[in-house]
């Protein structure tokens, strides 16, 4: 490796060195290759549908897509169908919660997130409903085991997967109903304050300057000559430049606007029931 | 041409004010990582008392049934009186404590499963609602356990990194931090046991 990179061309030993431990540094964060591969990056902003084995046409993904994120905007809940064939040496249920846990889906202070993992292929087929801390109590494991074997269970045997999580999912909001509200826009209330001393000072800032020139100029206009020359080293714009600059800073963290909303570090506890079709 | 003795002292005293503030800061982040730890450990004995509350219910139920082997029942009553024995202080929570933890509720986990298997000779039982409702809580605890043991010991592994570590480790014999244990995984028990039926 050193030889390599000296062949590169770097000036000199220490360098390659240099260069190579710095890379080092970089690459051994990333420990689990395989995991990576099993657990997709954190899509941003929020994507609820997942499909790698192929079973939705695009219409009905788009569809459920839709459901899921206008389901998030009225009620904050984030619920999340992920549909894979390959889940590596993870039972379903261990990787409902890591996917969970990795991508944070929930919002952090309600923990309402939900993962329904439908596993297509043998061994282990099946589905698990994972729920988050907070979907717990509206949602017990009882009833997602329910939702599992009465619901979907009929419709997969059918080979009617869209139907199935559709179903299920129908299920999943009923049982959350009335649970979560989007009663906080996710902007929150720091970001509100924030934007109100910024305000304030560009407030303070630009009337202060306003009634110090008045008071200068009048100053200037009740006295003679010689104290003109004197006031002149206060009137540099200096001062309404800053107020400019301090005001103009704020407002610019926004992009919740859009709808759908981001994954945002729900947690799971193991909550949750799974079961084959 | 400044004279470097006449700011001697001061310059001692800055740096040395540095180090003090660094420490402060370094002992802080290490309470809270110890905090944290003692966080994720209640959350475990939680799941695990969870367990345990649900075991005399689900003894009830199978008593019921005449003659249910009296001996699995038992060796799960006992295994279950052991486990709930063997209380940890969350301030100590060394390798060797929760090795011990960990055994006694092996014991219970083997218990559990050897009556499970057992159950499954028995037709009537597997068809009582409520049987099978235990089933589905005790499978949820099962699960939540080893969620929980899971962020207990990555909550250990940021601590245990953090105290080795330059300068944390000089701080360590001064206030008694010592490295805290982990869950070991016993073979084929990453996964939570199949109480399947």
């Amino acid at each position: 490796m050193v030889e390599q990179l000296k062949s590169v061309g770097y000036p000199s030993r220490q360098w390659a060195l240099g260069v190579l431990w710095v890379f080092l540094c970089l690459t051994t964060p990333v420990f689990a290759q395989n995991d990576d591969q099993l657990f997709p990056p954190k899509p941003e902003p929020a994507v609820y549908v997942h499909d790698y084995a192929g079973w939705l046409a695009p219409e009905e993904k788009n569809t459920l897509e839709q459901k899921l994120r206008a389901y998030h905007d009225s009620t904050t809940t984030q619920i999340v169908v992920m549909i894979r064939s390959d889940i590596g040496d993870y039972d379903k249920s261990s990787y409902a919660f890591e996917l969970g846990k990795r991508w944070g889906i929930g919002r952090a202070d309600k923990d309402n997130g939900v993962v329904m993992l439908v596993k297509t292929a043998a061994p282990e087929r099946g589905i698990f409903i994972a729920t988050g801390y907070g979907t717990e109590g509206a949602l017990p494991d009882i009833t997602a085991g329910r939702i599992i074997r009465n619901t979907m269970g009929p419709y997969f045997r059918a080979q009617q997967y869209y139907q199935g999580i559709d179903a299920g999912v129908n299920d999943i909001i009923q049982a959350l109903s009335g649970e979560f509200s989007a009663d906080q826009k996710p902007m929150g209330k720091g970001a509100g304050i924030l934007t109100v001393l910024f305000i304030a000072l560009f407030f303070f800032v630009v009337v202060g300057s306003i009634v110090y020139r008045l008071r200068k100029f009048g100053q200037w206009i009740s006295q003679d000559g010689s104290h003109h020359a004197g006031s002149r080293g206060y009137h540099g714009g200096g001062w309404m430049g800053g107020g400019w600059g301090g005001g103009n800073s704020d407002n610019s963290g926004g992009g919740w606007g859009g709808g759908g909303g981001s994954f945002g570090g729900g947690s799971f506890g193991g909550g949750g029931a799974g079961g084959d079709w | 041409m400044i004279d470097f003795r006449k700011y001697l002292p001061l310059i001692l005293l800055a740096l040395g004010a540095l180090f003090v503030f660094s420490m402060c800061g370094t002992y802080n982040t290490t309470i809270q990582k110890d905090e944290g730890v003692k966080a994720a450990w209640s959350q475990v004995e939680n799941q695990y008392q969870r367990r345990a509350d649900l075991i005399p219910n689900l003894v009830n139920t199978v008593k019921g049934y005449a003659d249910f082997e009296k001996s699995t029942l038992e060796a799960v009553v006992q295994a279950r009186a052991s486990a709930t024995q063997v209380r940890i202080d969350p301030n100590n929570l060394n390798p060797e404590s929760i090795q011990r933890f960990e055994q006694a509720q092996q014991g219970l986990s083997g218990a559990l499963g050897r009556l499970l298997m057992v159950t499954e000779n028995y037709p009537d039982l597997k068809a009582n609602q409520n049987f099978l409702d235990l089933q589905k809580q005790l499978e949820g605890t099962e699960n939540r356990i080893s969620v929980e043991r899971k962020n207990f010991n990555e909550a250990v592994q940021d601590y245990n990194g953090h105290i080795r570590r330059f300068p944390t480790n000089l701080l360590v014999g001064m206030f008694g931090f010592s490295a805290k244990g982990y869950f070991q995984a016993i073979p084929g028990s990453e996964k939570a046991p199949e109480v399947k039926f």
